[in-house]
């Protein structure tokens, strides 16, 4: 296939990493798209959250644990992961328990970062 | 207007490929073209050939396989997906040495690079969630 086009993709991952396979599975599609040359975004929510945090270590279905995954986001070159304070808050979680590269913005600038894509896949 | 769909769920634990195949014919009937059906995560069980329901029952996978005949609409089934889950084309088949094939002919075996062509190509792609 070619693809010439490039397109704004926004993939958002609201599945826990304990909760079957699918933030695997978003994970694996956020990279394969960006290496078919895509501008990849990716936002983080609602319980997508726990994905990002430093301190796990495993993954129950396959062992491997998400969060050192997406550190390689960069090799990617996705370089936007985006998160809200709002949900970080209500969840108790602090900035720096999240994995580095992640950034935190307020609940009102989702909708700008939807609107400039062209796609938004949902996980 | 030229759409994809996106399928996630498996065929008994989620309305996935059913909600995705009603809005698809609804779609067709309003004139618009479904360019490609992609089966992804657990929505690559909808493309085995092997599932046998009761007889008074219909296999969602097999519901898509005959719109898509129909409507000449190209299924896939991811392959990274359907590889984990157990649903190997004859070239995967043999590839990996298995004993058998279990994909649905209808349905093809591919890659992520499927979806980005599909959305490249299409007006809108929506998906549908475990």
């Amino acid at each position: 296939m070619a693809a010439i086009q490039t397109k704004k993709i926004l993939v958002v991952c609201s599945q826990p990493p304990a909760k079957g396979n699918l933030a695997r599975e978003a994970l694996d599609a956020a990279f394969a798209i960006a290496a078919f040359e895509q501008s990849v975004t990716v936002y983080f929510s609602g319980e997508g959250i726990w994905q990002l945090l430093a301190a796990e270590q495993t993954n129950l279905t396959t062992g491997k644990a998400i969060n050192s995954s997406w550190k390689a986001a960069s090799l990617y070159e996705i370089d936007e992961l985006y998160v809200t304070a709002e949900e970080l808050a209500k969840r108790c979680i602090n900035a720096d328990e999240l994995i580095e590269g992640i950034s935190i913005i307020s609940a009102k600038k989702v909708n700008a970062i939807m609107n400039a894509q062209d796609l938004v896949l949902s996980f | 207007m030229k759409i994809s769909v996106i399928i996630h769920g498996s065929p008994y634990s989620s309305q996935s490929a059913i909600s995705a195949l009603a809005f698809s014919k609804a779609a067709v009937k309003s004139g618009h073209e479904i360019y490609q059906a992609f089966f992804y995560h657990d929505g690559v069980f909808n493309s085995t050939a092997l599932s046998m329901p009761a007889q008074d029952e219909k296999f969602p996978g097999q519901l898509w396989a005959e719109f898509a005949s129909q409507e000449k609409i190209k299924l896939v089934s991811c392959i990274s997906s359907a590889s984990r889950r157990g649903i190997h084309d004859d070239s995967e088949a043999q590839r990996h040495e298995l004993q058998s094939v279990n994909l649905n002919t209808t349905y093809e075996i591919a890659g992520l690079g499927e979806l980005v062509e599909a959305s490249l190509a299409s007006d809108r792609t929506i998906t549908f969630g475990a």
